[in-house]
């Protein structure tokens, strides 16, 4: 977990909506988790707006929980073969022969944000088409995953 | 008119009922899954029971009373029909 805050700099050049949402909310030390929860950002997309704005001298890092700067793009390959993994372990667990349908789109997401978009969307197909149970508890497993 | 509105409707009737249950494999669980069993099964009945109003005033002579029964059944027929496009859509939204 890291913690970031608006630098002095003066803003002076042109910031996409995302990077001006996170910057704004930056106008108080605020940690990415926070961020995260209150932009509703995928993750790739934050860290993406993130890293611009902190490349440009617009926030600085004031705390952060690990020793060396974290560089998420390194790990995100891993991390995304193996969230597909849990993610597609998941729904065999809850769907049964269902899940057999989904395992091909699981396959095709190119990022984490993506997969995680994804899987919201599923919860509420599943709550209105398949088993509210499933996709209740698919839901509690994604909030672990993607936490 | 009155036996021709309650046919019209017992037709739409019968029509819904074959949507419903068709949109039943696409949810076959789920909010709209389970609603639509029971949405279902209350289309059949009315579909039934169109079927007797039909029977039931065939030979009757023509009333006001009688002109807005067969108005008002009509008129359910079509907002089921409506409700059930509706269900559609959202389907149709979720597959996308």
């Amino acid at each position: 977990m890291q913690i970031y805050r608006q630098t002095s700099r003066a803003l002076d050049i042109f910031l996409s909506r995302d990077e001006r949402l996170v910057y704004t909310l930056c106008r108080e030390e605020i940690s990415d988790i926070v961020l995260a929860q209150r932009t509703q950002l995928p993750l790739d997309v934050l860290n993406k707006a993130l890293s611009a704005l902190l490349e440009h001298g617009l926030i600085e890092i004031v705390a952060s929980s690990q020793s060396e700067p974290s560089r998420p793009a390194e790990h995100t390959p891993d991390k995304l073969v193996a969230a597909k993994a849990q993610l597609a372990a998941i729904l065999k667990a809850e769907l049964g022969e269902h899940a057999a349908k989904f395992l091909p789109e699981i396959e095709r997401k190119q990022s984490l944000g993506e997969l995680e978009e994804w899987s919201r969307k599923l919860v509420i197909k599943l709550k209105l088409t398949l088993s509210q149970k499933a996709a209740n508890a698919l839901e509690a497993h994604l909030r672990s995953l993607f936490s | 008119m009155v036996q021709a509105l309650v046919v019209l409707g017992f037709l739409l009737m019968l029509y819904n009922t074959y949507t419903g249950f068709q949109m039943k494999s696409k949810a076959p669980g789920g909010v709209i899954g389970e609603r639509l069993t029971q949405l279902n099964l209350f289309v059949l009945l009315f579909a039934l029971g169109y079927l007797a109003v039909a029977l039931l005033t065939w030979s009757r002579p023509v009333n006001t009373l009688l002109l807005i029964v067969s108005l008002i059944l009509f008129f359910g027929a079509v907002f089921v029909l409506l409700v059930l496009r509706l269900v559609q859509a959202v389907l149709a939204a979720l597959e996308g």
